[in-house]
């Protein structure tokens, strides 16, 4: 057990746990389903974040995260709201919510990669060219599985349109 | 490439899975839901971009201090809708919040 890497497992544990979650939430109706569904994501996170190592910032978010879930769970029971169900939009109106959440996803995206690409440049010397460099096949992977999950959002929408 | 970037797609989308919901969602209770994710997105990108960075320690006073004020946030936020929903004695009002 000398070669095992703990910390990718564990990223790739904490990055379903929270990916997967994320993406079935936006499907759910039940405010109920929805609180435990982001305990999940919660979970998730905190995972991420020490698997980052910032251990002091992710206890810090998993007891407020525990005490919103409970008074989210506690005040759907005690205060029950009319409004259960999703608003019902036109196809147009979802379908551009849908686009501009993409553009922010997009921009968020780039503005990231921009960044990383110059602190790389900047720590390091002048002769390598990132641009020729292959990148992190773990960057497809994920991606590939957000593109799964939006596909499974659209899919399940439809289905709950019928 | 360096490790920051996959936590920051996931950071990312986490989001803009929040936003996204908050758009779609009219019940009070799935927006803070919703409003949680988008906070646990935000602290999960700060905490990267200063532990992987190497920026500052993960640990260090600024991503502490950072992210117990977006806690902070989130407890007003859920103090804010507690009171409100006490006030009006019912959670039943017709427009969006």
């Amino acid at each position: 057990m000398v070669d095992f890497r703990w910390m990718p497992f564990m990223f790739w544990i904490s990055a379903g746990l929270t990916l997967i979650p994320a993406g079935l939430a936006l499907t759910l109706t039940k405010p109920k389903d929805l609180a435990l569904t982001i305990m999940v994501v919660h979970f998730g996170v905190f995972l991420l974040l020490t698997s980052i190592g910032a251990v002091i910032p992710a206890i810090i978010f998993l007891i407020a995260a525990l005490l919103i879930n409970t008074l989210i769970l506690y005040g759907i029971i005690i205060f029950p709201s009319r409004h259960d169900e999703v608003i019902n939009l036109s196809t147009r109106s979802i379908l551009l919510r849908a686009i501009l959440c993409a553009l922010v996803f997009i921009v968020l995206i780039f503005a990231f990669h921009q960044a990383g690409t110059k602190s790389l440049s900047a720590n390091t010397p002048t002769n390598i060219d990132f641009q020729m460099q292959s990148p992190d096949i773990s960057i497809f992977l994920i991606l590939s599985g957000l593109l799964f999950l939006l596909i499974f959002i659209a899919v399940s929408h439809f289905i709950k349109r019928r | 490439m360096s490790h920051l970037f996959p936590y920051q797609i996931i950071s990312a989308s986490l989001f803009v899975f929040g936003c996204y919901g908050l758009l779609l969602s009219r019940n009070r209770w799935a927006i803070l839901a919703f409003l949680q994710m988008m906070i646990g997105g935000i602290i999960l990108a700060l905490s990267a971009i200063t532990g992987i960075g190497g920026a500052t320690h993960p640990d260090s006073d600024l991503s502490v201090i950072i992210t117990y004020g977006a806690l902070t946030a989130m407890i007003l936020l859920a103090i804010i809708f507690t009171l409100r929903v006490l006030r009006t004695g019912t959670d039943s009002d017709d427009e969006p919040t």
